[in-house]
């Protein structure tokens, strides 16, 4: 679960804390940086879990605008559930595009993983510990994602794999139905943010819970009363995912994932992921960016009620939809707006006044976006 | 046992008595997508009970226009805090009469529950902790509604098909029956 976010020079993060709670819908007018965060998250997740390189990860399109500061570090902070911090700090790109790490501390309960200075990363219980280990990571790649490699059974290696998962069990998604396709070759173990690769992350699934694919279909009929299965048919060295469908009369249908709506197609997404996260027995935060988007109305309150109550489940979600807004502002609505207009991202926790007898969407419609009322 | 193939509307106080009910049906069998939660008033002060007091009268026409032709329910969850059971549902039924319309028939599948002292009561009890209805446990709950919620859900469910005892919370007791009118 991710506790607090501390973002500096990232397109209009700048200065930018965000603390969490069990849920949170994150509002505000277009252009007040929901989407951003999102984004950083997204491109945060590429660095620390798929290892990509820095230059990759954060070109100069992601540096904040500004006219005296321009060669200013990137900083990201996340402190997740467990006391875990992490901490990165990333160079401006240089005149070849390179990126550098020149700062990568990892914080555990009786773990530390350090980057002293250019390739050097020193692991151990703490920075006192006398059999720190000693490892080279060039200075464009994260440190965390290779832990893994390491053969050593330690419990220091122990903690930072647990925190590996935690960083890879933040999950941002921005899914577009439109790009969702419907063969897949060989099994993914990891969904895409735009939910592409569904197909053949169904495979993997297949392979990994086969026991609870039933409950992934009963999760999307949850919401679509109609669908009865996913069937992933094998087509040459491929495999075709075909969804079967019945009526409340008895009539049957089956029809190509790729023939489904956009709306379908999002809902059994999300679907597997929420099955997914169950099945693995882990808290994920699953951080969704406008999925009302192709969603029917009477679909919206289902799906994202289905979605907050998976054990462990922390749900981010940026979001204008009066549903949404309905369901969630007051407990964990976090109010986004722009210093000056255009400066820097601020938040603050939405709030109405206390004998308030308006809805929130409905005061959100009359303009009341800001924190504290 | 409340009827699986209905389409509920629920209308509560606060968030925290949406999540009850809702939870409650899911744990009786009803599919998530027949529910239907009111959205609560944005104000988290004594907003609640007069929104549900305003909204009662426009859910009950919105049944009664429906429930000859369709499978529907009316839950409503009204904190008693320092009234009494009996008084809540008679402003119900007072909010009814200002409206012209009948009060609320035995055979119509409108039920009302009204927790004493309030929601968390219920969810301080139903998993097995001693309680009494004096006293306010919100400040247990601070934050931590949802789950209760989910673990006190359940064992609504179970208390209603228990055999009543002398020992159950009053307010409890009175929900067996507004639960039985849901079949």
């Amino acid at each position: 679960m991710l506790k607090r976010l501390k973002v500096d020079n990232f397109k209009c993060l700048d200065g930018f804390d965000l603390e969490l709670g069990d849920h949170a819908l994150l509002m505000g007018l277009n252009g007040t940086g929901k989407s951003t965060v999102i984004e950083m998250l997204e491109r945060l997740r590429r660095f620390l879990v798929d290892g990509e390189k820095a230059r990759n990860c954060f070109p100069a399109s992601t540096q904040t605008r500004r006219s005296s500061f321009w060669k200013k570090l990137q900083r990201f902070e996340l402190f997740l559930e467990g006391d875990i911090e992490v901490t990165i700090e990333l160079t401006p790109p240089d005149e070849e595009g390179i990126v550098q790490v020149v700062k990568e501390v990892v914080r555990a309960p009786a773990a530390l993983l350090e980057r002293q200075s250019g390739p050097t990363i020193r692991i151990g219980s703490g920075p006192d510990d006398a059999e720190n280990i000693i490892i080279l990571v060039p200075d464009e790649l994260a440190a965390l994602p290779l832990v893994g490699l390491f053969k050593s059974a330690s419990s220091v290696i122990d903690t930072l794999l647990k925190v590996f998962s935690t960083v890879s069990d933040i999950l941002p998604f921005r899914l577009a139905p439109t790009q969702m396709e419907v063969l897949a070759s060989t099994p993914a173990a990891a969904l895409a943010p735009d939910g592409a690769n569904f197909a053949a992350w169904l495979l993997m699934f297949d392979r990994r819970f086969p026991e609870r694919r039933e409950a992934m279909e009963r999760q999307v009929a949850a919401v679509l009363p109609a669908f009865r299965r996913f069937h992933l048919v094998p087509e040459g060295e491929q495999f075709r995912l075909v969804t079967e469908w019945r009526s409340a009369s008895g009539k049957t249908g089956r029809f190509d994932f790729n023939e489904l709506s956009d709306g379908q197609r999002l809902i059994a997404v999300l679907a597997g992921i929420a099955v997914a996260t169950e099945a693995e027995g882990r808290a994920s935060t699953l951080v969704l960016d406008e999925p009302d988007n192709y969603v029917a109305l009477p679909e919206i309150q289902p799906l994202l009620l289905s979605l907050m109550d998976q054990p462990g489940m922390q749900l981010i979600v940026a979001s204008h939809h009066p549903e949404i807004i309905d369901l969630m502002a007051k407990d964990y609505g976090i109010v986004f707006t722009r210093e000056d207009d255009i400066g820097p991202v601020r938040v603050e926790r939405w709030q109405a006044a206390p004998d308030e007898a308006l809805t929130p969407s409905e005061l959100v419609a009359r303009g009341e976006l800001h924190g504290g009322a | 046992m409340v009827a699986r193939d209905l389409r509920y509307v629920v209308l509560g106080e606060d968030t925290a008595h949406g999540n009850f009910v809702r939870r409650w049906l899911i744990a009786e069998g009803v599919e998530p997508r027949n529910i239907r939660l009111i959205p609560p008033p944005a104000g988290t002060g004594g907003a609640g009970d007069e929104h549900v007091k305003r909204k009662y009268p426009e859910e009950v026409a919105y049944y009664r226009r429906r429930a000859n032709a369709q499978r529907v329910a009316l839950v409503i969850v009204i904190d008693a805090d320092r009234e009494t059971v009996r008084h809540r549902q008679r402003q119900l039924d007072e909010a009814l009469s200002e409206n012209q319309s009948p009060p609320r028939a035995d055979p119509e599948r409108i039920a009302i529950l009204v927790p004493k002292r309030n929601i968390e009561t219920w969810l301080h009890t139903l998993p097995g902790t001693p309680a009494d209805e004096e006293t306010d446990y919100k400040p247990l709950f601070v934050g931590k509604t949802a789950a209760a919620c989910a673990a006190a859900a359940p064992h609504f469910q179970e208390f209603l098909q228990r055999t009543p005892s002398d020992t159950d919370l009053p307010s409890l007791a009175a929900s067996r029956s507004e639960a039985a009118r849901l079949v």
